[in-house]
């Protein structure tokens, strides 16, 4: 027998399958398994199991799609520990989109068995704003109370992976705001995202006056809800396009010039909803405007706004940047907050080593798999520690969160901050 | 298998070390050669001990064994042909001694090479052999595979840097050979049969091996030819004018173009071969053979000499070369990299060779390599879906190994043998060298469960 003679025979998709998820399988046909997705992929770098890499998922996706493998539990937890980041497909000669195809076969799964318990209420709570607030004060209330002492040391650890939730959300905070005092020279609407809401609304606050300063007059429509993109990666794609009509038409009954947001997830899921109303043209036409005018506030203001700080010195600190999977490579925002960084007064900015590796944030998947993220976290702060820097930064609030857990949890002394809170340091005296 | 096996390998190390769910067996069949099988069990061994314990119950049992790093071999070397325990060494990652006075590095096998590399770089030192997997190749893989790349030429292959070997055998018994002497000869020397026996007669636990001082500087130039005999023959001009470079590359015409359409590297896309070259030493030196060398390449009618001249423009050119596998996986969905060495003299006829193959059976057969020392890889590309290109390929193949034999070469430079050329093999030995093989294979794995099924 010669030796080509003993090389598999290729299969081919079983019935069934969606027509997005056979295309993928044929771009599958030309993973030589050269292994390059082994050293970028970070929860094969964390792990060191060839199922956690893209080489093994592309695999398992392929048995899968050929019905020689089932939905098993394995399986499913496989797909599930995939963080979406996209790193392999930099790298693939062929550039298969494992994370598309992981993506697309998880929501095949869900449409054959619905959700866990867990993951319906992640979705439920997200779909109402009031929901998901409510679950972040009384995680709060329960770490005051010291109750989270009690609880199993899974959901202790997920539970001290928030920060403390603060007193104000930023609807309460921008209540006394003068929004309009910029000068009426462009309107510009602001989409806060939920975890900014709750979470962060200092962040929103920075965002706001920075824009003022910047000559905007600011628009925040009261009542935005989520992006929707959990619902997008979770299936339910009536939902999905729900909550994207409903932003759409607060921002449109606002006539905004642009749509800025401080979150790398964020935009992207609203930049997306250019192409999710397929079966309504009249709705997907609002859509496209809807995502042309939308912008991360860092591209926004050094590429547009032209740029501008404060005069406020911040006094010789040192600055390092951790770039969000969504907005560097969904976005190519990778440039914009390091030119932004740079032109703050006394800041001296230092590049950390793979900063553009997940911190393992990566949507709920830090709270649904917390010793895989904690291993890539370790990592990642262990870059962040390399660079000496007093703060570092990220653009996207969900970052913000893992890497101020990161801190706390592996003793790294350090600030964690969106760019656009020390550019905002520079206006305030 | 037996389930009680199994038991006693959980009991020895611990549940966590152990894969035994089908889709995680599943993920251990294969390496980046085009051949699959399913192994019965995956052990992700942390030490030395942990591969005693399945060695010994193995070894009970004769159960097969087969090593496994990143599996990046391009021969089938970690494919568990027969089933059996797949053995990750990807945990044993430690580098554990950089002994600066000896020049030598010690570290456990699933070190990733390039990790390596760079570790020792920081205290000026240099490990050269550079297979171009060494991002995520290790260095234990490396050593089975006696692998090697692009320096080959100037400084050798991995077998010429290992001191020496802490090995565990098929019955679990732990051997120690070779140390950090450069010199050693006392006995047969059992190190240098270990390297390159492709996981057939021990498992690597850890590895000694030598340093040498970084060089100063390097320099960089790609040349063109208008036809690629000329292209060669510049290969053996440098060589017979006492030059060794560093790297000495030759890309044909389809090399540089895959390569340019997936990476801008700046070769020029119309020629019909290109040759790029590296020089190192002290800055002076380096200077004057990087003038040298490209006088050479005129007078070999090179059409177009270009010297990089910041350190960008040279890495530029040699991402280009490391992307070349990758460029033509991007071009058709099986890459079947082949990989013939002949002595350097024969490098021209065996490069015309290739052409002649290519042009009979009408497919494209993309080649480039390590000119230098007489190695090069012509890339069977082809869709395994199309049965009509699917059958050519084996017939290909034979023909570039029996050009490469006939002109006084060998079917493998460094890729080894695996599942991939086993055939192949007795057509370079003869039947006492294979005895001689099989004999010392016997020694070491008289039960033949150590990777059973590849190479003799």
């Amino acid at each position: 027998m010669t030796a080509v003679e003993k090389m598999e025979k290729l299969a081919n998709v079983k019935s069934g399958v969606t027509p997005e998820l056979e295309k993928l399988y044929h771009d599958t046909d030309n993973c030589v398994r050269c292994g390059r997705c082994t050293a970028v992929c970070p929860t094969y770098k964390a792990t060191r199991k060839e199922m956690m890499s893209a080489r093994g998922r592309v695999h398992l996706a392929r048995k899968y799609l050929e019905g020689s493998l089932g939905v098993s539990k394995t399986f499913k937890l496989y797909n599930d520990l995939c963080l979406g980041c996209g790193a392999c497909l930099e790298v693939c000669p062929p550039k298969i989109k494992t994370d598309e195809l992981v993506g697309l076969i998880k929501q095949d799964i869900f449409g054959k068995q619905g959700h866990s318990l867990d993951e319906m209420m992640m979705l439920k709570s997200c779909s109402y704003p009031q929901s998901f607030r409510w679950i972040v004060k009384m995680i709060d209330l329960n770490k005051q109370l010291g109750l989270v002492h009690l609880l199993p040391p899974e959901l202790k650890a997920k539970a001290n992976m928030f920060p403390p939730a603060p007193d104000k959300t930023l609807r309460d905070l921008v209540k006394g705001v003068e929004l309009t005092r910029g000068g009426g020279r462009t309107k510009v609407g602001y989409y806060p995202g939920c975890l900014t809401q709750s979470l962060y609304p200092d962040v929103g606050m920075a965002v706001v006056e920075v824009l003022i300063n910047h000559g905007y007059d600011v628009v925040i429509p009261p009542e935005t809800v989520c992006c929707g993109l959990p619902h997008k990666e979770g299936g339910e794609h009536s939902e999905h396009r729900r909550l994207a009509g409903k932003n759409i038409e607060f921002f449109a009954s606002q006539g905004v010039d642009y749509i800025v947001t401080n979150c790398g997830t964020c935009t992207h899921a609203l930049k997306e909803y250019g192409h999710i109303f397929t079966h309504d043209p009249a709705m997907a036409d609002k859509a496209g405007e809807f995502a042309a005018k939308t912008r991360d506030i860092m591209d926004f203001l050094t590429e547009v706004a032209g740029l501008k700080a404060g005069p406020r010195s911040l006094g010789g600190i040192k600055v390092t940047y951790h770039d969000s999977c969504h907005l560097s490579r969904r976005l190519g925002v990778v440039k914009q907050p390091r030119k932004l960084l740079a032109a703050l007064p006394g800041l001296t900015f230092e590049e950390m080593p793979k900063a553009n590796w997940c911190c393992g944030a990566a949507g709920s998947y830090s709270f649904k798999h917390p010793a895989t993220a904690r291993q890539i976290l370790e990592q990642k702060m262990a870059n962040v520690a390399a660079t000496g820097a007093q703060v570092v930064t990220a653009g996207c609030p969900s970052c913000l969160m893992q890497l101020d857990y990161g801190k706390r949890e592996f003793g790294v002394d350090c600030l964690v901050k969106h760019p656009v809170q020390l550019l905002a340091d520079t206006f305030y005296n | 298998m037996t389930s009680s096996m199994i038991g006693e390998i959980i009991n020895a190390i611990g549940k966590d070390k152990v894969l035994t769910e089908k889709e995680e067996l599943a993920c251990y069949s294969y390496d980046c050669s085009t051949y699959k099988h399913e192994p019965e069990l995956v052990v992700l061994a942390h030490s030395t001990a942990d591969i005693v314990a399945v060695m010994k119950t193995a070894h009970k049992g004769k159960v097969p064994v087969v090593p496994r790093g990143s599996a990046t071999n391009l021969c089938g070397a970690t494919v568990p042909l027969k089933g059996g325990i797949v053995l990750d060494i990807l945990s044993m990652n430690k580098i554990i001694e950089i002994d600066r006075e000896n020049l030598t590095v010690t570290c456990q096998p699933g070190v990733i090479t390039a990790d390596l590399q760079n570790a020792v770089e920081k205290e000026g030192l240099f490990f050269p052999p550079d297979p171009q997997a060494m991002n995520m190749s290790t260095i234990g893989g490396n050593v089975a595979q006696d692998a090697g790349g692009p320096r080959g030429v100037k400084y050798g292959v991995m077998h010429n840097y290992v001191l020496g070997l802490e090995t565990v055998l098929a019955d679990g018994s732990v051997l120690r050979t070779g140390g950090k002497t450069t010199k050693d000869v006392s006995g047969y020397n059992l190190t240098q049969i270990l390297v390159g026996s492709e996981g057939a007669l021990g498992i690597f636990t850890e590895v000694t091996l030598k340093l040498i001082p970084k060089p100063e500087a390097k320099r960089t130039l790609v040349c063109a030819f208008d036809n690629l005999h000329d292209a060669s023959r510049t290969v053996t001009k440098i060589i017979d004018h006492k030059i060794v470079p560093s790297m000495l590359e030759l890309l044909d015409k389809t090399s540089v173009n895959l390569i340019q359409s997936y990476v801008d590297s700046g070769y020029p896309t119309d020629a019909a071969g290109v040759l790029l070259i590296e020089v190192d030493g002290s800055p002076s030196e380096v200077d004057k053979q990087i003038i040298l060398v490209s006088e050479l390449c005129k007078e070999c009618n090179a059409r177009e000499i270009k010297v990089a001249q910041t350190t960008e423009e040279a890495d530029a050119i040699w991402v280009g070369r490391r992307s070349g596998f990758a460029a033509l996986s991007a071009y058709k969905p099986t890459v079947v990299a082949e990989d013939a060495v002949v002595p350097r003299d024969r490098l021209p006829e065996m490069v015309a060779k290739i052409q002649e193959i290519a042009d009979k059976y009408g497919m494209l057969l993309p080649t480039f390599g390590h000119a230098g020392d007489g190695n090069v890889h012509p890339h069977i590309c082809f869709d395994p879906r199309d049965e009509k290109e699917t059958a050519k390929v084996p017939f290909i193949k034979d023909e570039i190994y029996h050009a490469a034999l006939s002109l006084g070469g060998s079917i493998s430079g460094e890729h080894g043998i695996g599942i991939a050329k086993k055939h192949l093999v007795p057509l370079q030995h003869s039947e006492l060298n294979l005895g001689i093989m099989r004999g010392i294979k016997a020694v070491f794995d008289p039960d033949n469960i150590l990777n059973p099924g590849k190479a003799i």
